[in-house]
């Protein structure tokens, strides 16, 4: 049975509904809307990135529902990631994390899962100036705000 | 990348995977990075000596004090932690500056040293703390708050607690091990509960703690056994219950004339979920004092729904009721009781004969006893939704209790039992006897017996508690069906003990010298578990002879037929790993798919090749990750030990599919039983 999804820019997308219900957001929307078959506006994402994001689902589609886990130590999980998925992520950095809020918007967890280890991935083992050239991040601070800072939280350092 | 759009909660998602160094270094990105990653960073955090940034952190948290979300500290002799730092941490309160320390204006913060009489109520001495000067930085989202170790003033501690800006903490922990001699800090249970009512977990312990008294107006009158449950639980309903789910305590209080009522405590904790009772012996007055049948009881009528239970030490806790003993059946022992040794065999015993008697008859009266605890199916479980119990050294769990749950307890998944319980005499006194059946068995039947024997059927009419033997834990184990998860550490149980009793006439128990004749019968199996087919994980010590390796056969065939096992810790056990030995039979069945880890392999020397053995297994069983070998001092320590265990170097041996190859640690001396 199919369902069509229309991005923001006004473009149509046709899928299972079996595919679209990986998301619980519109999961929900088709419980509450019953047998009809209008298509659904998804207003915050853009067709390219719900390209990806249907391309995602599919290849997901037989998965498991994720039980809620401990959250305690999500650390130990951070190499966990299918190869699939790995090869999935190669995308430039602004894509990745528009993938990230449309995982977050239309509530799909385990694509919200893999876009955050992707980027903590990227983070590890950096300077703080490296990250900002990853992540086009403007610095904010001051010298001496960043001295304080630094000096403040130096305890850190140890383990 | 739009910064603008990306949600804290998702930012922090995304740090939730780095570790600390990295979060380190996020927090000095940009002002939105520092915000999440600081939050992340100061959340939870631990101060001890263990940890060398302990030292450094206090000036930080001075300033991010907000963020605090766990907290634990272990102050002691190297690790030592001013008051005032606790105090302008949690309650953003820091003395008056520029007067000296003792003056006696009104503003000035006064420290006063400790009350010398550590039982007063210290309320006089200690200096009112005006709510006034408690900043508005304090923490608002704390949720586990812990201090463990060594702590100067009581009453400071108590001003933390009290004064804390939330009432949302989760979980909290005392625990006092230390301080000056004369002082120990008077703990309140029914504030703590009251002020923190989403509290889930609360864990006391240490030993320089006593509990104030839990209400005057009850305290009056001494609840007596019969009159207890009759008052309390027409008003337990209308009572609101705690949250609390765990409780880690020690019941050294609930005794004497002046300690508080158990019952009055457990009244409301109708939703414990989990229990430690820890009552070290050292510290443990006479059971005549200790009135331990209160926590027993209390916690039968009001914590219905405890799952977990975990006790150190002599407590008395029960699980089942036992049944009053109709009359006939009281006939039918007393006959038992007066029944002797066929004839052929007292002549043959001569002098011997009349204590043997003794002793044959005693046995077969627990034998009837253990019989009819087996075909009782009526009786409700206290605890019906029980699935761990972990008892360790000098608990107190008799026999009648240990065979009813195995016969009965439907979800019990996790029994780690430490096997040697607190002597007979302790238990005896321990446990009152059951004063419904003491009334219930007025007629009097008590003709001419031995002695011995008439005090074990007076005990068995009483419906009196003993401690469990190995007989009784393997009559445990050929019933409880639900088991995932054993663990036995003690001495190991004798083969003798767990073959199929139809192999074993009992006589042959007493009297080894009758064994030529009883040998005949057919080759003895043993006796199957009835949690074979679910158990994941098994510790537990074989004795065998080693001059039978026929012995050694049967147990491996017996290992083998575990089908889920996942862990296999062999404790001291005599066996000895080698296929000359049968070790084989570990293959029978299908454990070959599940076993991931074994632990403290017995006699491993015994394959002369060490080398061989470690590919056998890598071999035999893919999923096998961790091999660990017995610790044996002939063959691992000195030169003897470089011979033996040169196979550990090996290439092949390092490459093979188990991870880890090892010895395991000598036992302390402590562990051993």
């Amino acid at each position: 049975m199919p369902v069509i999804l229309v991005s923001s820019d006004n473009q149509d997308f046709k899928v299972d509904k079996e595919v679209a219900e990986r998301s619980i957001l519109i999961k929900n929307m088709l419980e509450d809307v019953g047998e009809s078959d209008s298509p659904i506006p998804l207003p915050n994402v853009t067709a390219a990135v719900l390209t990806k994001v249907i391309e995602y689902c599919e290849h997901h589609r037989n998965d498991p529902v994720q039980v809620p886990e401990e959250t305690d130590d999500p650390r130990k999980r951070s190499n966990d990631i299918e190869e699939w998925d790995m090869k999935f992520m190669q995308v430039d950095q602004e894509m990745l994390f528009e993938i990230i809020l449309a995982a977050n918007y239309l509530d799909i967890k385990p694509l919200l899962d893999v876009g955050c280890k992707t980027v903590a991935n990227i983070i590890k083992g950096k300077t703080p100036e490296e990250i900002r050239k990853a992540f086009n991040i403007v610095n904010d601070f001051t010298p001496e705000e960043e001295a304080q800072i630094k000096k403040e939280n130096e305890w850190a350092e140890d383990r | 990348m739009n910064e603008i759009d990306l949600p804290p909660e998702t930012l922090d998602l995304i740090l939730s995977h780095l570790s600390q160094q990295d979060l380190l270094q996020c927090t000095l990105i940009s002002r939105f990075w520092n915000g999440v990653a600081e939050a992340r960073l100061y959340s939870n955090i631990t101060l001890s000596r263990w940890k060398t940034s302990s030292f450094r952190l206090l000036p930080a948290l001075k300033t991010r004090k907000h963020l605090l979300r766990r907290f634990e500290v272990q102050p002691d002799q190297q690790f030592r932690i001013r008051e005032t730092d606790l105090l302008d941490i949690f309650l953003d309160y820091r003395p008056f500056e520029g007067k000296h320390r003792n003056s006696s204006s009104e503003n000035s913060y006064r420290y006063l040293p400790p009350s010398m009489n550590c039982f007063e109520d210290d309320t006089k001495t200690r200096p009112a703390l005006p709510m006034t000067v408690l900043g508005p930085n304090r923490p608002r989202a704390l949720t586990h708050f812990s201090i463990v170790g060594e702590f100067e003033s009581g009453w400071m501690l108590d001003s933390i607690i009290f004064n804390l800006a939330t009432s949302t903490l989760t979980s909290l922990k005392i625990e006092f091990y230390f301080g000056p001699s004369y002082q120990s800090y008077g703990i309140d249970l029914v504030k703590i509960l009251e002020t923190f009512p989403y509290l889930k977990d609360l864990s006391i312990g240490g030993y320089k703690h006593w509990y104030k008294p839990l209400t005057e107006t009850e305290a009056g009158e001494p609840l007596s056994r019969k009159s207890a449950p009759t008052i309390s639980t027409t008003i337990s309903g209308t009572k609101r219950q705690y949250r609390l789910e765990s409780l880690t305590f020690e019941p050294k209080t609930f005794m004497g004339p002046r300690g508080p009522d158990a019952h009055v405590f457990f009244e409301r904790l109708g939703n414990l979920k989990r229990i430690q009772v820890n009552a070290a012996l050292p510290y443990c007055p006479s059971p005549q004092d200790v009135r331990p049948w209160k926590l027993g009881r209390a916690l039968q009528l009001y914590c219905p729904k405890l799952e977990n239970i975990g006790v150190n030490g002599p407590v008395a806790l029960w699980f089942f009721d036992l049944a009053i003993l109709p009359y006939d059946k009281i006939r039918h022992i007393v006959s038992l009781a007066q029944e002797s040794f066929p004839l052929n065999v007292s002549e043959q015993l001569g002098e011997f004969a009349p204590r043997l008697d003794a002793i044959y008859r005693a046995l077969r009266l627990q034998e009837q006893m253990v019989d009819e605890l087996l075909e009782r199916k009526y009786s409700e479980p206290y605890f019906p939704h029980l699935t761990t119990l972990v008892l360790e050294k000098n608990h107190c769990l008799s026999a009648q209790d240990l065979i009813s749950l195995g016969v009965q307890a439907p979800f019990l998944t996790r029994l780690e039992i430490n096997q040697w319980p607190v002597s007979d005499e302790y238990i005896g006194c321990l446990y009152d006897t059951d004063a419904a059946a003491a009334t219930a068995a007025k007629s009097n039947v008590r003709p001419l017996l031995p002695t011995g024997i008439s005090e074990v059927v007076e005990d068995i009419r009483l419906r009196k508690r003993r401690v469990f033997s190995q007989i009784d834990l393997m009559i445990f184990l050929h019933h409880c069906s639900s088991l995932r998860h054993f663990s036995m550490t003690g001495p190991n149980i004798p083969f003798q003990e767990i073959i199929d009793r139809a192999f074993v006439p009992p006589i042959s128990i007493l009297l080894p010298a009758f064994n030529d004749e009883a040998a005949e019968t057919g080759t003895p199996t043993i006796r199957s578990w009835a949690c074979e087919e679910r158990l994941e994980t098994l510790k537990f010590g074989f004795e065998v002879s080693a001059c039978d390796p026929k012995e050694h056969e049967l147990v491996w065939k017996h290992l083998g037929r575990f089908r889920k096992l996942r862990s296999l810790h062999l404790g001291q056990s005599d066996l000895f790993s080698a296929l000359s030995y049968g070790m084989e039979g570990l293959l029978e069945g299908e454990m070959s798919e599940t076993l991931e880890e074994i632990r403290s392999l017995p006699g491993w020397w015994k394959t002369k090749d060490g080398r061989e053995l470690v590919l056998w297994f890598a071999w035999s069983f893919p999923k096998l990750r961790v091999l660990g070998l017995a610790y044996d001092k002939w063959h691992v320590d000195g030169k003897r030990g470089k011979i033996y265990c040169a196979f550990l170097q090996d290439e092949e041996v390092k490459r093979c599919s188990i991870d880890r190859v090892f010895i395991e640690d000598a036992p302390v001396k402590d562990t051993l039983w």
